[in-house]
């Protein structure tokens, strides 16, 4: 329990942080959101104004606090570029952000758990060679690149899917759910990489310990042994790892979107912050940060559950 | 053992309905080739639906299909009469009364009424909240007046414009929806509103209703694309079916395609290397001059867009014919001998250093400041590249004019000379060089208070010639634009403003 307020009292603390750092980045770097309103219409007397009437003229500091004041009450404020609410502009986002994230999960984690331990079964292998030299190659592969590739390959030469043709799922769920694969795969490769190297070296690390000879001595079979004991150890580190790992699919599916033409928070983000709509932007920089600091959380939580040492 | 196996059926459960999934979405892709369906790619989103709040000019382009006003601008940079049948000038352009034309509807099928016109304009004269009206030009009406028997408009003016007819083609939009404009829009153009999704399309459909010929392709789709980097893969891969404004390589690449079309206009943009006129050693007519026989013109469009484009001498492009002149594209033929002994009159024999400011976001502005910068070199002058991006320019460079040059292609947002022109009075708010030219002011408001036409359009030429002569920046070109359009349509229609006219294009038949 006192692990849990603690770690509550944390994410709160993050959240703060991490919105003073949002907001004061805006006050640094250049480019004024009301010219960017005005574009070339933007005459030095025009500026005032329109910074006059957004609030843009007060301080920084009041500024701040009038924005976190109306975000304790749940309101994101209006966007700039759209002058709609911040929440009406971003929330149907979300979702394709967050369904783009969950599916590569899911790919990233049923290809990497028996990859690990087949290579970890197979230690030193042909195959187990094979998967480490393609996997290197992979990790160092950023997503929108592999997402470049996959455009190309399944896109242009195969034709088994219409790149930058992304239809929403209230037009067509099945052609959303089709489409959605190609970024998700793109997304998770490189993940994929990397976590089949952190799972089979601690498969590799447990099947070294004492109770896995205690095991063998025993007379189980090594399968048997793998299985029922070496995976579940080996995992604890590994659960963190993945939880740890969601965040950056989400990084990854904002970067990749751009690719793909998926207009979800990624594309929003971009183009927020190139409009300079700060509000906009600041929901999207909490809705990461939240996402971050939980996605901590749940990976420290479920080490917790499996983990009987670490409970206290 | 038991732990396993539940491992192995929930990945292998996962495994197959993602494949399912997979499955289940192959009819969802598209063949490529005519359809009553079309699809225009845009690089950016709309900032707003409704027509006199949008200010971005890749909204106006689209909005073009769903409004008209009481005039409308037609591909040879003509205005036509639309929601008005016809204009009557009075008192050397001091009043202005229009008919409406019988027979046009909103998109709602009522009727266009006098009140709706009054109520347009007045909106559009309204203050905005920098203090101006929505637009600007709207400042010099002084009333509009109505009589509905004849269904007739009046506007009278503070004074004398010859140029309002130009401003005439802001959008009619009914009163009664007006409030909802931004969320349904309700024009009286070809094309009604179907959906908009931000930051992913506009659905549009052909109005049945429409007064004038009625467009063949039934449903429009502008699809808001990541950048100008997937542009090849979306066409190719069959996701939009057109798009405007493709750069010089990826026109190079698409041409190649059988499946495609690249048709070349020009952009309507006076790109130069704009000098801030304001900053040492700008403030000398001479270092101008000298930078502007320096330059090879035609080197920067060989290397730009493989000699696509036309060099322009002045603030002023091609397809407004009747103010441009073409025998100031010769002005500064390239002379480095000239420019050398130039800049030693100016008291620079050595040549010295400067930055240009570009917007990295424009490929081939970055591209020609690269070009203009290596031909500097041989004249001794040092031009350094500063990429910023571009909120950066907008604020810094064009609005608080802390630079020392840029190049930029500037537009004109209606067909009027001084769209173009105005910028270079000494005391405008948008002189983004700070020229200053007491001359060049004297000409320019002689064309402003001049109501004959023929002797405005000199004064307007003389204003021309002025920029040129002062050399008030290195005028290079208006630049090439490359459209590709899937084969098997046909009649686009280049405008000399942002217009994407969707109407004008046919299927094959």
């Amino acid at each position: 329990m006192k692990n849990v307020l603690k770690k509550l009292g944390s994410m709160v603390i993050t959240l703060f942080a991490v919105s003073f750092l949002g907001f004061a980045a805006f006050a640094v770097i250049p480019g004024d959101p009301a010219v960017m309103r005005l574009k070339t219409n933007a005459t030095p007397a025009a500026v005032e104004a329109l910074r006059h009437s957004m609030g843009l003229d007060r301080p920084f500091i009041v500024r701040y606090f009038d924005w976190l004041k109306d975000f304790f009450v749940g309101d994101m404020g209006v966007s700039y570029t759209y002058s709609r609410p911040v929440m009406s502009v971003i929330g149907s986002k979300m979702p394709v952000t967050l369904y783009l994230a969950v599916l590569s999960f899911i790919i990233m984690t049923a290809v990497s758990l028996p990859m690990a331990v087949y290579c970890a079964k197979n230690d030193g292998g042909r195959a187990d060679r094979f998967i480490s030299g393609v996997n290197q190659v992979l990790m160092s592969v950023p997503s929108f690149f592999a997402g470049i590739l996959i455009s190309y390959v399944f896109g242009i030469v195969l034709r088994v899917f219409v790149p930058g043709g992304y239809v929403s799922f209230s037009d067509d769920p099945g052609g959303f759910i089709y489409y959605m694969i190609f970024p998700a795969v793109a997304v998770a490769l490189p993940k994929i990489a990397v976590c089949v190297r952190l799972l089979k070296s601690s498969i590799m690390s447990e099947s070294g310990k004492d109770y896995v000879r205690t095991a063998y001595s025993r007379g189980e079979r090594g399968t048997t042994v793998l299985y029922r004991h070496v995976f579940w150890n080996a995992l604890i580190p590994a659960v963190t790892f993945y939880a740890m790992q969601f965040v950056d699919l989400i990084a990854g599916s904002i970067i990749t979107e751009q690719v793909f033409n998926i207009p979800g928070v990624g594309r929003i983000l971009m183009t927020s912050i190139e409009g300079r709509d700060y509000p906009v932007v600041l929901a999207i920089l909490m809705f990461v940060a939240a996402a971050a600091v939980i996605g901590d959380t749940v990976s420290d939580l479920s080490a917790m559950a499996l983990d009987p040492r670490i409970r206290e | 053992m038991r732990k396993g196996m539940v491992l192995k059926k929930a990945i292998s459960i996962l495994l197959t309905a993602a494949l399912a999934a997979g499955m289940c979405g192959c009819a969802g892709s598209k063949k490529s080739g005519v359809s009553e369906n079309f699809t225009v790619g845009i690089p950016q989103d709309l900032d707003s639906l409704d027509p006199h709040m949008a200010t971005a000019a890749g909204t106006k382009e689209v909005l073009f299909n769903m409004y008209e006003g009481l005039l409308k601008p037609d591909s040879e940079g003509n205005l036509v009469p639309a929601v008005a049948q016809e204009m009557t000038e009075k008192e050397g352009g001091r009043v202005y009364e229009f008919v409406l034309r019988p027979g046009v509807k909103f998109h709602n099928d009522a009727e266009v009424t006098v009140s709706d016109v009054k109520f347009s304009l007045d909106r559009c004269a309204a203050p905005n909240a920098d203090g101006q009206p929505l637009v600007p030009e709207f400042s010099n009406i002084a009333s509009v007046e109505t009589d509905e028997a004849q269904s007739k408009v009046t506007v009278t003016l503070k004074q004398a414009d010859t140029d309002f007819p130009a401003y005439m083609t802001c959008a009619i939009l009914q009163e009664a929806t007006a409030d909802q404009e931004d969320a349904v829009p309700m024009g009286t153009g070809p094309y009604m509103f179907e959906s908009y999704t931000p930051q992913d399309k506009l659905v549009l459909k052909r109005y049945d209703g429409y007064w004038g010929e009625k467009p063949e392709i039934k449903n429009v789709t502008f699809k808001i694309v990541s950048g100008t980097d997937t542009v090849v893969t979306d066409l190719e891969g069959g996701a939009v079916d057109m798009y405007a404004r493709v750069l010089s390589d990826q026109a190079d690449t698409l041409s190649a395609n059988p499946d495609f079309q690249v048709l070349e206009g020009t952009m309507n943009l006076v790109q130069a290397l704009y000098l801030n006129n304001d900053k040492k050693p700008f403030d000398d007519e001479k270092v101008r001059q000298a930078l502007c026989y320096a330059v090879d013109r035609q080197e920067i469009l060989d290397y730009v867009s493989d000699g696509k484009g036309t060099i322009i001498g002045s603030s002023m492009f091609p397809s407004f014919s009747k103010y441009y002149m073409p025998e100031l594209s010769d002005a500064y033929k390239t002379d480095t001998e000239k420019s050398k002994s130039l800049l030693k009159e100016a008291g620079y024999p050595d040549g010295f250093s400067f930055t240009i400011t570009v917007p990295s976001n424009y490929t081939q502005h970055v591209d020609t400041a690269v070009v203009i910068s290596k031909q500097l070199e041989k004249v001794g002058i040092d031009a350094k590249i500063k990429e910023v991006e571009w909120g950066t320019w907008l604020t810094d460079v064009y609005t608080a004019r802390n630079y020392e040059a840029t190049v930029i292609g500037v537009d004109a947002s209606n067909l009027t000379a001084s769209s173009l022109l105005s910028r270079f009075r000494s005391d405008a708010g948008n002189n983004f060089v700070n020229f200053s030219d007491a001359d060049y002011d004297a000409a320019y408001d002689k064309a402003m208070s001049e109501t004959d036409d023929e002797t405005r359009t000199q004064y307007f030429k003389e204003c021309e010639k002025i920029l040129s002569d002062k050399a008030a920046n290195v005028y290079i070109q208006d630049m090439p634009e490359f459209v590709v359009i899937r084969k098997g349509y046909s009649g686009y229609k280049f405008y000399p403003l942002y217009v994407q006219d969707i109407a004008a294009i046919k299927p094959d038949r």
